[in-house]
């Protein structure tokens, strides 16, 4: 009895599985089908409803394209505040059909998810590859000779190093493809209209394209094209240029000849790091190199033949889109698709920490010698900045966290944004299915994270509601919650960045098991 | 001289009497023609917060259903939008586009812009012929703009009593009355077609004029901007020293 319960029991969770193991066709064909009906629920939804489910910008953008159709320009639509070839994109809406655009978007949605299953599979295959060749030439403690599973399956029939190696990029590749194609928040942006979806399309084939060895310089002309589209991935540009250094590595390695295991000189006893070095356990590259003072450290930015390529490719995509639409449509391009966004006070209230600073400061001048406004700017201003200038040289430089360096990147840029929405969460929700093979979370902790960010935020909505729709006097219950959840967002990103494993120089053992066989678990 | 003289005033007695008699004519005419219009318009502003609904019962008393339909005149209610307040031209659309509301936006709409920024603008909702014969519920959403922070509690915006228009395709004096006259557009598709209205005397009960609207204060500025900036430096520190520590 109690052994058919469990089987009961266990069936739907066989069944899902089955599921989840399905071809990537099938996920394919399945998930459009989800954002067809979407689509068509939103069409039908706006018909009958007051509150429509159709996002306000795609009527910005239909609009803005019904101006270009008419020999216009598209910033005669007041609040769009894009690049004209989003318009442009979406002429048909105006005489083909006002769906077009969110079926492109769908598309779209699924473009992304197949690049990110082939970067997925890039990656983990070439970290498995390099990380077993090093290990049977340098390290003598790899984990793979270590448990000898791989030697013990071959003696039964099993397959080959190298089956292992394709079967476990798949599974991780499949993995990453189903959180994005199933994430309800990607399905639900793209079928309301909002043309996110492609800008995270233009950031993962960017990444594609340079760890797949494309030209730099056609790696450039793409990041350019990403910035113009959309102004955020400049943030990467950095990050994208030191990933071309000559002092980009793949290991921390003690035996890898240009990094040096941290002597314990200068380390007590008490330090456990410092105990962990001494066992050779931990291997950092020479902490000179680490300062940002340091002289050697200049000479990362100094640029080599790929990295002029890198800036020459995203200078030249860049300032030709930005000429030729400056041309077509004068100043108000300029100043809509880019300054607007420079120089944007958005006073009213929403996710983020420095909202209602903001909205006191607004309006009125604040001679106060503390923060006023002087110092306020650059008190808000600094810390993403030396985060992202930082994640730049940390995660740029290693060959295998250049994916990271991204979603960390956004996290930073998204978390101390002065302005945060619901749709921002999109662009992290493009590079995060890139990295789920490289956080090593327990199931606990995913849920932990999960409950943390909903909790953070529905007590934020709370008062946000009694402000917004019942007319009381909540700004500062916002912003006590706007505190917290700046706080959870750093709690949970500070989660991933430790538990983030290539970078860390944690090689042999992590949580007492070993980092490969970690990566090794999917069969 | 004398027979000059006698003729001239005998031409304007005459043109007197003409003149006379075709004003007698005239009010005669319009008395017995011009159709009363006896109207109630009760005002009530439905919800609270940013966003309201401003809904407006209009109902007719003793209007001749022959008169008013063989008179083709068509009814406006006009609002002039204040600077705390704006209609959502996009929303004004989604209503057009469902049938619900025959609206036109006569002005430029900043939707972004706090009050002490925006600009005042007329809305014109134009209202069906036959539903004027008995009653009309109107509905127009409406939301109000973010005010600069003072010392917290509610700042006020203040409603203009909104005017009922009525427009006849021969002459406004069909409509019994004399009233001033304004200049409009004559339904919501044809903007830029400007008529003679005849604004229109009406009985009205129109509740609440007053709406509030909850502001910022600068009290909480000291301790805000000190925990604000040092709570974002202690981020980036804590995710440096994480980064640091590995």
């Amino acid at each position: 009895m109690l052994k058919n319960i469990q089987e009961l029991a266990s069936k739907p969770l066989c069944v899902l599985e089955k599921w989840f193991k399905a071809d990537m066709v099938t996920h394919i064909i399945v998930s459009s089908m989800i954002r067809l009906c979407l689509v068509v629920y939103g069409a039908f939804h706006d018909q009958h409803y007051d509150v429509p489910y159709t996002d306000v910008d795609y009527k910005v953008f239909t609009d803005a394209a019904r101006h270009v159709v008419q020999g216009g320009s598209p910033y005669d639509r007041h609040t769009f505040r894009y690049s004209p070839l989003i318009a442009i994109l979406l002429t048909p809406n105006v005489f083909f059909h006002p769906m077009f655009g969110k079926i492109i978007f769908c598309e779209v949605d699924l473009v992304v998810a197949y690049f990110i299953r082939r970067l997925v599979y890039l990656n983990v295959f070439e970290w498995m590859s390099k990380y077993e060749s090093y290990a049977s030439e340098k390290a003598p403690l790899d984990a793979i000779e270590e448990k000898k599973p791989i030697k013990t399956r071959k003696r039964k029939g099993m397959p080959s190093k190298y089956n292992v190696k394709v079967q476990t990029a798949i599974y991780w590749a499949h993995r990453a493809m189903l959180f994005w194609l199933y994430n309800p928040l990607t399905m639900a942006i793209s079928t309301r209209g909002n043309s996110d979806s492609i800008a995270c399309l233009l950031v993962v084939l960017t990444l594609y394209g340079i760890q797949s060895n494309w030209h730099p310089f056609l790696v450039g002309l793409l990041h350019g094209f990403s910035v113009h589209f959309r102004i955020y991935p400049v943030i990467y540009s950095l990050l994208f240029f030191m990933y071309y250094s000559g002092f980009a590595y793949e290991f921390e390695l003690p035996s890898f000849p240009q990094y040096k295991a941290i002597k314990s000189e200068k380390k007590t006893k008490k330090n456990k790091l410092a105990k962990r070095v001494d066992s050779g356990e931990v291997c950092r590259r020479n902490p000179e190199s680490l300062k940002i003072f340091a002289t050697s450290f200049w000479w990362y930015l100094w640029p080599n033949t790929q990295q002029l390529m890198l800036v020459m490719g995203a200078a030249c995509s860049l300032l030709s889109l930005t000429g030729v639409f400056y041309y077509m449509y004068g100043y108000k391009f300029l100043y809509e698709s880019l300054i607007y966004h420079l120089v944007r006070v958005d006073f009213k209230h929403n996710f983020s920490l420095y909202f209602y600073l903001q909205y006191l400061t607004a309006f009125v001048t604040m001679p106060m010698w503390f923060t006023g406004n002087f110092w306020q700017p650059i008190l808000i201003n600094l810390p993403p900045i030396v985060l992202i200038l930082n994640f730049s040289f940390r995660y740029g430089l290693n060959k295998f966290s250049l994916n990271f360096g991204v979603l960390a990147q956004t996290i930073v840029f998204v978390i101390f944004n002065k302005v945060i929405t619901s749709q921002y969460f999109v662009w992290i929700m493009g590079v995060l299915p890139l990295c789920i093979w490289q956080i090593k979370l327990s199931k606990a902790e995913v849920v932990a994270m999960t409950v943390i960010w909903f909790a953070a935020q529905g007590a934020w909505l709370v008062p946000a509601y009694l402000l917004e729709f019942r007319g009381e006097d909540t700004f500062l219950y916002i912003w006590i919650q706007s505190v917290s959840l700046f706080c959870a967002h750093i709690g949970i990103f500070g989660r991933l960045v430790k538990n983030f494993i290539l970078p860390m120089g944690v090689l042999k053992n992590y949580n007492g098991r070993s980092l490969a066989s970690s990566i090794f678990q999917s069969d | 001289m004398i027979q000059i003289m006698n003729l001239l005033y005998f031409q304007q007695l005459v043109f007197r009497t003409i003149f006379i008699f075709a004003c007698y004519m005239d009010i005669v005419s319009a008395n017995e023609e011009c159709i009363p219009l006896n109207v109630l318009i009760i005002q009530k502003v439905e919800n609270l917060g940013f966003h309201r609904d401003l809904n407006w019962f209009i109902e007719t008393r003793d209007l001749n259903p022959d008169k008013w339909l063989n008179s083709s005149c068509n009814v406006t209610l006009k609002i002039d939008v204040g600077k705390g307040v704006f209609v959502n031209p996009d929303q004004a659309d989604d209503l057009k586009r469902l049938g619900k509301l025959d609206i036109l936006i006569n002005g430029t709409v900043d939707v972004e812009v706090p009050a002490h920024e925006g600009k005042s603008y007329s809305v014109y909702i134009y209202l069906n012929r036959t539903e004027f014969l008995r009653s009309i519920n109107v509905k127009l959403p409406i939301h109000l703009r973010y005010q600069r922070s003072l010392l917290g509690g509610h700042g006020h915006v203040t409603l203009s009593k909104p005017q009922l228009l009525v427009h006849c395709p021969g002459s406004n004096k069909i409509i019994c009355g004399k009233n001033t006259k304004i200049m409009a557009p004559v339904s919501s598709e044809e903007p830029n077609n400007i008529k003679v209205w005849k604004n229109v005397y009406y009985q009205g009960e129109l509740g609440v004029m007053e709406l509030e609207v909850p502001i910022g204060n600068l009290n909480d500025y000291s301790y805000v901007s000190v925990i604000t900036c040092i709570l974002g430096c202690a981020g980036c520190i804590y995710i440096i020293s994480l980064m640091s520590a590995k």
